[in-house]
């Protein structure tokens, strides 16, 4: 991974940490009656399933799309990914509750896809 | 430090939706003791349905005591919504109800957004002075769509946005991926929105023709995105086909036929003066619209028109329209485009410097101004009360799985799928023929009554179908029935609508306890009375 891309991911992760936590207090605002614990777990859980898989998919654009229209719409992502993935593995036998683990798969495929693309420009270029 | 009032006006935005539509109905909470916020069948059924995935694992069928006692009957509503709300219970440790009706409120919130997106392509201002027409999901009748439980459509509704939005996002490198994710999101959760993607798709094309922007690549990949959705969805295919298809083939089975398609889905129908005054505006970006729809990036402009004009199709008909009322729903997110740029273009004539902190500021004002004037809060209301749930709660819990329930009259169960919560093969006596019965102050053993269900398709070979329903014909789901002949009864005590009925549960309730029968359970509002002797006679 070269500077650039390296640099650029740690400042993003940076913004997503801060949404995380920007996140919690949010909800925890909104949903004022609710208990802190059970508030953050949900956020966790939508950030697990959803944005980060959708965020990583997004990332192959990222030079041609913001932070925030690549969260958003990778949100939106996110939810088709994990739930038709979730609906086909279950078909094939495997129990939903095991399913927690495809966003790491998702997210594993995302990074593979990004480097490669990464590794084709800089060939072409080096040609 | 610069300060980005941009992302603060969305984080503003996602907050305000989150709070009028989910925060308020919940009662502030994220995790209840009961479901709260479902307020007709259709949502509860939908509970029914994430709630057996959770339990079996998958969804391949519909749960047994959900089909009338058949088994193996075809599964194929709503995967992504359905999946979602199950691995979000697993990953939160919340109950399947809390998180379906979340992830639901969450997904229009998240439509916003996508369309705040869609609609930045054309303008940035034009997208922030979008947003307070959004709010009108939770206003006036389209609030419907959430609280009668049209909330497939809502998700679908989602995953069409995100295809607008990738639709005019084509000339992006393998954007193909994104446009293919959409739509299958979309199949995978309210198919018949598949229509107006592919309308969306050949209108963003022609449009590109026109104004000279078209590049051969774009429509590869509009082809390439169908062609691998198609192929990847191509097993649902053969679900819906098998299941749905047979159950939504449309008015007559003809695409268009031009015979205008009542409001028939049992939710209020939406007309377009719903707006009130704020039509003024939208009517004035509707007609501005023409004159900037060949402007490049101008998607968000077409899929507002489309989906005015898809509003409409029950005047063609056919099965093209029967689902016109129901996308009516969406229009504060379709139509916020034309809102938006009416309102920006009147306040640029006066203002020639522009600025977004100005959008910014207009849109908080409008977005206030309209919760006040048109946002009624709907708080913590429910079909299910603490003590229903603690009844049916007590029987998925200490009654064996084969046990058979019979429901006597309770007002809660008009919404028939409230029968569901036990988990356990149920029916709901005939109200009409208990209260002529009561009416004669007679008990008698054989009264109708009838199961709740779902859709009953089965699979006969790999690319054949039955159906239940129509094989076995409706004297088998509703029929004269031995009351003696089941496990459990539940005896509501108390109710608001008919104090007769309920004095009568109590008699008829008295009577099998004093033939054999005995209390298992019983709280303030219900009493669930055990049979030990089964078919024996129970009245006496």
């Amino acid at each position: 991974m070269d500077n650039e891309l390296a640099l650029k991911l740690r400042k993003e992760l940076t913004y997503l940490g801060i949404i995380l936590i920007g996140g919690i207090i949010i909800f925890q605002l909104l949903f004022f009656r609710e208990n802190v614990i059970t508030t953050a777990r949900t956020v966790l859980s939508l950030y697990w399933l959803f944005i980060l898989p959708g965020f990583a998919v997004m990332y192959y654009w990222h030079d041609k799309l913001d932070f925030l229209e690549r969260l958003v719409i990778g949100s939106v992502l996110g939810i088709a990914v994990m739930g038709i993935a979730s609906y086909y593995i279950g078909l094939a036998g495997l129990h939903v509750k095991y399913h927690l683990v495809l966003p790491l798969i998702t997210i594993g495929i995302s990074a593979f896809f990004v480097l490669e693309k990464k590794n084709s420009h800089e060939n072409s270029e080096a040609r | 430090m610069k300060i980005d009032f941009e992302k603060i006006f969305l984080v503003v935005l996602f907050s305000l939706l989150l709070w009028a539509g989910y925060a308020n109905l919940s009662g502030q909470m994220l995790a209840h003791d009961f479901p709260v916020g479902y307020l007709a069948a259709d949502a509860v059924q939908d509970w029914g349905w994430a709630e057996n995935i959770k339990d079996s694992g998958n969804y391949a069928y519909f749960p047994e005591y959900a089909s009338a006692g058949f088994s193996k009957v075809i599964a194929w509503y709503a995967p992504v919504l359905m999946h979602g709300s199950v691995l979000m219970s697993y990953a939160s440790g919340l109950e399947v109800y809390d998180m379906l009706i979340f992830l639901v409120y969450f997904f229009a919130a998240l439509s916003a957004l996508a369309m705040y997106f869609l609609i930045k392509r054309l303008d940035r201002n034009t997208a922030i002075l979008s947003a307070p027409l959004m709010l009108f999901i939770f206003f006036r009748t389209f609030y419907y769509a959430f609280l009668l439980g049209q909330w497939a459509y809502v998700s679908g509704a989602l995953f069409l946005v995100a295809s607008f939005w990738a639709i005019s996002r084509l000339e992006l490198d393998k954007s193909y991926i994104l446009l293919a994710i959409f739509i299958m999101g979309n199949i995978f959760t309210h198919p018949s929105e598949l229509v107006f993607i592919i309308l969306m798709t050949g209108i963003y094309i022609l449009i590109n023709l026109i104004s000279k922007n078209f590049k051969l690549k774009e429509l590869k990949s509009a082809i390439i995105a169908f062609a691998i959705s198609a192929a990847l969805s191509s097993y649902f295919f053969l679900v819906l086909k098998l299941s749905a298809a047979g159950e939504f083939s449309g008015v007559g089975g003809a695409l268009i036929n031009f015979k205008p398609i009542e409001p028939h889905y049992g939710y209020p129908p939406v007309y377009i003066n719903e707006f009130g005054l704020v039509l003024i505006p939208i009517a004035a970006g509707l007609l501005l619209s023409f004159l900037y729809i060949r402007k490049k990036n101008s998607a968000a402009l077409a899929a507002g028109l489309l989906m005015l004009a898809v509003g409409f199709f029950n005047y063609l008909g056919g099965s093209i329209g029967d689902r016109a009322f129901q996308n009516r729903f969406f229009w504060p997110v379709y139509f916020s485009v034309f809102f938006g740029l009416a309102v920006y273009l009147g306040l640029k004539l006066v203002i020639k410097e522009w600025k977004i902190t100005y959008s910014v500021a207009v849109s908080v004002m409008l977005m206030i101004a309209f919760m006040f004037i048109f946002y009624t809060k709907v708080e913590n209301a429910s079909l299910v009360d603490s003590q229903h749930w603690q009844a049916y709660k007590w029987i998925e819990k200490n009654t064996p799985k084969e046990s058979e329930i019979l429901f006597l009259y309770g007002d809660p169960y008009s919404q028939t799928s409230n029968l569901w919560f036990t988990k356990r093969l149920s029916k709901l006596i005939d109200y009409q023929d208990y209260a002529e019965t009561a009416a004669n102050g007679t008990i008698k053993r054989y009264y109708t009554a009838r199961h709740v269900s779902g859709y009953l398709f089965y699979r006969k070979g790999l690319f054949s179908s039955g159906n239940y329903v129509e094989e076995k014909g409706l004297s088998y789901f509703k029929n004269e029935t031995d009351i003696c002949d089941f496990d459990y009864y539940v005896f509501d005590k108390l109710t608001a609508q008919q104090p007769g009925l309920v004095q009568y549960n109590l008699a008829v309730r008295d009577n099998m306890i004093k033939n054999g029968m005995e209390e298992a359970f019983s709280n303030q509002l219900v009493s669930v009375v055990k049979n030990k002797n089964r078919g024996v006679n129970c009245i006496g």
